[in-house]
């Protein structure tokens, strides 16, 4: 800058004071402050008007013009910069092509439609519509015409591409969308001996693929909503036509539309919305990663709800039957299955009343135990410093700490700290005679049956029921404790999962035939209906159904 | 149709709903008055009973015929008039928050001497109306799921009374004859106390499911009857020929004393009355489940309520004060007569009328013209 050209404020101000300069001043200090407020404001207001969803019934439709779509677009993807705009021309006319950088597959893009835009860019095609354009030049695997702003906006954020044409309101939707996504690999918490072992991915697409593999029904149908107003998320839900009562369909679309979240991470939160109760003890919704899980339940008549960006399937209804089978029950000999299943209920019970009847029979009742080992006991306990619900509690308590560290630990942690947990502080605690060494094998023994559960959110409950338990047994022993089994049965009875109690048709008289798969498991062949208590529209399973007809 | 969790019950239900109410308190609270009135006939007195009272069950579902959609609340003032009507559905509704009352006390007794001597008693019942009254807020549908698996769980369990066989002695059931025809009636008389609880049929049939094909109330209901006459007249003659019919009315609880006899050396479960009274609480749970439901249904219809859930509330006091004055009257025995008496007439005389009644009313109205 010229020193010529900087004069002294006096010059042009000759009868200024300091005062009046310190007066000056402080007013375009505050015209600068409230710019910038105002500038603020500005933004915040573009902020909101561009957040602005516009309503549902207003259709915002594209120009003619190619500017101004292009303004348009621009104004909707500010400060996007993962947006490629590509123009190019097209049959004689101007147009671009737009995408997300990282969801499209680029490559396709050059060759079916820059290259081939390129080499007939000469070529001027008068058509009025713009499909015939994109078939005369263009070889694009599918796309789409949109002409609403809303509806192809989405489809460029699911990854698609948009093309738009000078001097026409129709813009074309590219199916192009390739994004990074995990491969089909093993479940990481459905773990089997026997059966298929893919599971499902983060990728809609390839978790409705997997499902398709299994069954070439054309009955099986998949529609597809997004849910979240902001997240847009893609949630199909899956059902088998002629089996799924199309009540419980209805059901499941209509708690599915009356979602209102902005937006959708997790598979839970869809069934937090969609479970009636509010804070249930036990999941009245399957949960699972494993794609046969998810066809078996459809056969059954039931639905299957899969969410955009997460392996978590989720099955509708569920009961305490179906949370009591493995896939591996039906990959082994049919005596073998039946005994690991009634072991797997025996280990519910362990779970929830083992410290219960515990403290209940050693505070409350010791005569109802065999005499020598009621004296065994009572030497044991003459060393513990506290009484036996207190430390039955404080194991208990220490348990849940340690089997929550050490799902958070990383996995080259974990034996270290098994070591530290269960040799040094179970042996420890024993030698120090804090706790009697029987308590320990009975926690122990606690833990052990929790783990034999097949679902880990039901395990979860009922090792919260147990806390309750010991409460209750604390107080009226060995009463209190079927006191509370009762309560728990009666609040089990109770919980709803889409019109069906969680118990469902357990031990129940009217649906003898669900017994064959429930304490034990028969042979397929010697089971020949699907679950009563899932209301399939077509009962049998074998015979019963071929070529789209039902066999007499 | 998916089967949903409506205010409905299958026919097989309503046997285990019969089941509930009458297996529950009775088993070890009247099997000594029953054995002191009877005798050593009193194991028939149960059979004959069992026949009596299933014939009267019957009776009840065939009243029930003629109302389909109504519960004896609604048709009782349609067969007897407003008044008398009013007052049978009152007898009705004494005769049961009375037997809750005494069953609850009974109860509270028992587990206190078995297994908590140190615990007050009030402590028992008061728990035990409570945990009841949570389940019989629900519907009709998730109670029986409950009785249902309660029924499985713990039914079986009861067979553990096949192990005082080893006591056994068939003499001690004679002489049988000369047959001693009035121990018999005063047995039969007894013999409504075991059996007592079947009168909720005439509370639940409209809620029974019975226009789909299959087992017909009254095939259900005679089925009950025979499971609940079998194993009850077992079970007294396991009694009295253990224990003898002299001795076993001396004890409190002649069904407790006969396990406790019991003697299975080097298993783990030396003492088997603990166990019976363990698996006895849910029993116990399944009869005042059944009574709550059934009082607060009743009151709901009366009063033409919404819901059920309010008059079941408001009777949790009533019934604990009920049991809890049971335990300060004197007389308890007597009150205890005269409630067995009020059955024995509502089930001997009023039910059969009303099904007369009933059939009179049909004929006179077709013999003027007019169908039901």
């Amino acid at each position: 800058m010229n020193n010529s050209n900087i004069k002294k404020i006096s010059a042009s101000m000759p009868i200024a004071n300091i005062n009046s300069a310190n007066s000056n001043l402080k007013n375009l200090r505050v015209l600068l402050q409230q710019s910038e407020d105002i500038n603020v404001d500005i933004h915040k207001l573009i902020s909101r008007l561009r957040n602005m969803p516009v309503p549902a019934k207003t259709n915002m439709y594209f120009q003619r013009s190619l500017v101004q779509n292009r303004k348009i677009l621009s104004v909707i993807f500010a400060d996007c910069a993962d947006l490629r705009l590509r123009e190019f021309n097209l049959a004689g006319r101007r147009a671009l092509l737009i995408y997300i950088d990282g969801l499209t597959d680029t490559k396709m893009l050059e060759r079916t439609i820059l290259a081939k835009a390129l080499c007939s860019q000469e070529q001027v095609i008068s058509e009025k519509k713009i499909a015939k354009i994109i078939e005369q030049i263009l070889t694009p695997s599918a796309y789409t015409i949109a002409i609403k702003i809303a509806a192809a906006v989405q489809q460029i954020m699911m990854g698609n591409a948009l093309i738009v044409v000078d001097g026409f309101r129709q813009t074309v939707v590219v199916d192009s969308a390739e994004y990074v996504k995990r491969g089909i690999e093993e479940s990481k918490s459905e773990n089997i001996v026997r059966g298929a072992h893919d599971g499902f991915n983060e990728t809609l697409r390839d978790n409705i693929v997997l499902i398709r593999r299994r069954t070439k029904d054309t009955n099986l149908k998949v529609k597809i909503v997004d849910i979240g107003q902001r997240s847009q998320t893609s949630v199909a839900v899956v059902y088998v036509d002629n089996l799924a009562q199309s009540d419980l369909v209805e059901e499941v679309l209509r708690k599915l539309a009356a979602i209102n979240i902005d937006r959708l991470v997790l598979s839970y939160n869809i069934q937090e919305y969609i479970t009636p109760r509010p804070w249930p003890l036990f999941p009245t919704i399957q949960g699972t990663e494993r794609p046969d899980v998810v066809v078996a339940g459809l056969y059954e008549g039931r639905v299957a709800i899969i969410m955009d960006n997460t392996p978590w399937a989720l099955i509708v209804p569920y009961t305490y039957n179906t949370a009591m089978q493995s896939v591996d029950d039906y990959a082994m000999q049919v005596p073998v299955a039946s005994a690991v299943r009634m072991i797997r209920h025996f280990a519910v019970l362990v779970t929830v009343y083992l410290p219960a009847l515990y403290i209940s029979i050693v505070s409350f009742n010791p005569g109802m135990l065999p005499t020598a080992l009621a004296i065994y006991i009572a030497e044991l306990r003459a060393r513990a410093p506290f009484p036996t619900a207190v430390e039955a509690f404080i194991m208990v308590v220490i348990l849940e700490v340690f089997q929550e560290a050490i799902v958070r630990l990383p996995n080259r942690m974990v034996i270290a700290a098994s070591v530290v947990g269960g040799l040094v502080i179970g042996t420890t605690v024993a030698q120090a005679g804090l706790v009697n060494p029987l308590l320990v094998v009975v926690i122990s023994g606690t833990a052990i049956a929790s783990y034999a559960m097949t679902s880990y959110n039901f395990a979860m409950g009922l090792r919260l029921a147990r806390f309750i338990i010991i409460i209750i047994a604390s107080v009226l022993g060995l009463y209190g404790v079927i006191l509370g089994t009762l309560v728990l049965l009666v609040y089990m009875c109770s919980l709803e999962s889409f019109g069906q109690s969680f118990m469902g048709g357990f031990l129940q008289v009217d649906t003898l035939a669900d017994w064959r798969d429930s304490l034990v498991r028969l042979s397929i062949k010697n089971n020949p209906l699907r679950p009563k208590i899932y209301g399939a529209q077509d009962e049998t399973r074998i015979g019963g159904y071929r070529d789209g007809k039902q066999n007499d | 149709m998916v089967s949903r969790t409506t205010d409905s019950i299958s026919v097989l239900q309503l046997g285990v709903v019969v089941l509930a109410a009458t297996l529950g308190g009775q088993l070890i609270i009247t099997s000594r008055n029953l054995i002191k009135s009877g005798g050593e006939a009193a194991w028939i007195s149960v059979i004959a009973g069992g026949i009596v009272y299933g014939l009267v069950a019957v009776m009840m579902i065939k009243i029930g015929r003629h109302f389909p959609n109504d519960t004896f609340v609604e048709y009782m003032p349609k067969i007897w008039g407003k008044f008398a009507g009013g007052l049978i559905i009152l007898w009705f509704y004494l005769l049961f928050i009375a037997q809750a009352a005494v069953i609850l006390q009974g109860f509270g007794k028992f587990i206190k001497y078995f297994m908590f001597d140190k615990t007050p008693q009030i402590v028992i019942p008061a728990t035990m109306v409570l945990a009841c009254a949570y389940c019989a807020l629900h519907k009709i549908n998730i109670i029986v799921k409950v009785l249902s698996i309660l029924a499985v769980l713990t039914t079986p369990v009861l067979g553990v009374w096949l192990l005082a066989l080893q006591n056994f002695n068939a003499e001690m059931l004679l002489p049988i004859i000369p047959f001693n025809w009035p121990k018999f009636a005063q047995g039969l008389q007894s013999a409504w106390n075991v059996f007592a609880g079947y009168e909720i049929i005439m509370v639940v049939l409209p809620l029974v499911s019975w226009k789909s094909p299959g087992l017909s109330p009254e095939t259900g209901v005679v089925w009950t009857f025979a499971i609940l006459t079998v194993f009850f007249a077992v079970v007294i003659a396991i009694i009295i020929g253990v224990l003898g019919a002299e001795q076993a009315a001396l004890f409190t609880a002649p069904a407790v004393t006969v396990i406790k006899g019991v003697e299975v050396p080097g298993t783990f479960a030396e003492r088997l009355e603990n166990l019976l009274m363990i698996f006895w609480i849910p029993l116990v749970f399944d009869t005042i489940v059944v009574f709550m439901y059934t009082l607060a249904k009743v009151v709901q219809i009366k009063f033409s309520l919404q819901d059920h859930r309010p008059a079941l509330v408001m009777q949790i006091p009533i019934i604990f004060f009920l049991t809890e004055l049971n335990n300060h009257l004197p007389n308890y025995e007597i009150a205890s007569k005269y409630i067995m008496y009020a059955g024995i007439v509502f089930s001997l005389i009023v039910i059969p009328l009303s099904l007369l009644m009933v059939l009179w009313k049909q004929r006179s109205l077709a013999g003027d013209g007019y169908e039901q």
